[in-house]
């Protein structure tokens, strides 16, 4: 029982500390430009997990692209918690 | 701490009907019960039924199961509770606020992941393995719906080599009788007559 909420807080905590590091990038999105919650949120982790090896791995490739900003790359994680 | 406060209540005025029944309490001293809907009835439910044990206890002793050493563990609980309700309604953050945060987190991720199937799209152009690498979050629902949105018009236009057009009238929209039946098998109700 004990380990079981020592889980849950530590995965609480680390929803929350990921929810700190997106949060000032909110104040760049206008009221326009947020999408409709249409997806399963669980759904979309398993998606984004099943695929993040094989992206992780063309990371080197995708950083040669000059028109790309790589942090979206690594900020997916942050924003799949937050 | 609710669901502990809500089992005192439970079984303070489990005892206090009794009470009634019995004649040992009068029938107006559960007036002021408001029922278990709510945070604040129950809590207030709590405060009403120690106090009103508290307060007949000479009486009471012998004729009930509860114990003073309950009414202090349920005092404590109420107290608790209470705090707890003072805190999330002075939190700055509202449902509504909570909403909108998880809206923005959602755009975020959605547009992060869009992007960097983009980037592989155009890495993996040759071949054309994007899907595999990067599968779409939506499940192909998105581009089904802009291919629902092509106006009628043109799809009965001629389509230009190498479209999804120009691969037969099977997979064409075809229009029949006002109606556009898209992607009609051979064979069934609009579907091209012409088809071999």
């Amino acid at each position: 029982m004990t380990e079981i909420s020592t889980i849950a807080n530590a995965t609480n905590n680390s929803f929350l500390d990921a929810l700190e590091r997106v949060r000032p990038e909110f104040a760049n999105l206008s009221q326009e430009e947020l999408l409709p919650i249409t997806l399963d949120p669980v759904t979309a982790a398993v998606t984004m997990r099943g695929a993040l090896p094989k992206i992780m791995a063309m990371r080197p490739v995708i950083e040669t692209l000059s028109n790309f900003d790589v942090r979206a790359l690594d900020k997916l994680e942050d924003y799949l918690r937050a | 701490m609710l669901a502990k406060v809500a089992a005192f209540r439970d079984n303070f005025a489990s005892d206090a009907h009794a009470l009634v029944q019995r004649g040992i309490l009068a029938p107006e001293s559960l007036a002021a019960l408001k029922g278990v809907t709510g945070h604040k009835n129950i809590a207030s439910d709590v405060l009403t039924l120690t106090t009103l044990f508290r307060t007949n206890w000479q009486r009471l002793t012998g004729r009930t199961c509860i114990t003073l050493a309950e009414l202090d563990e349920a005092d404590a609980a109420l107290d608790a509770l209470i705090t707890d309700l003072g805190l999330r309604e002075q939190t700055p953050m509202t449902k509504e606020a909570n909403a909108i945060e998880r809206q923005q987190a959602y755009t975020l991720f959605v547009n992060a992941y869009d992007q960097i199937r983009r980037a592989i799209s155009f890495l993996r152009w040759d071949q054309g393995d994007v899907d595999e690498i990067a599968p779409s979050l939506f499940g192909g629902k998105r581009r089904r719906a802009a291919t629902e949105a092509e106006p009628p018009a043109e799809s009965a236009t001629t389509p230009a080599a190498g479209s999804a057009a120009a691969a037969g009238p099977v997979a064409n929209a075809a229009v029949a009788g006002g109606t556009t039946v898209a992607n009609a098998a051979v064979g069934l109700p609009g579907s091209d007559p012409f088809s071999n």
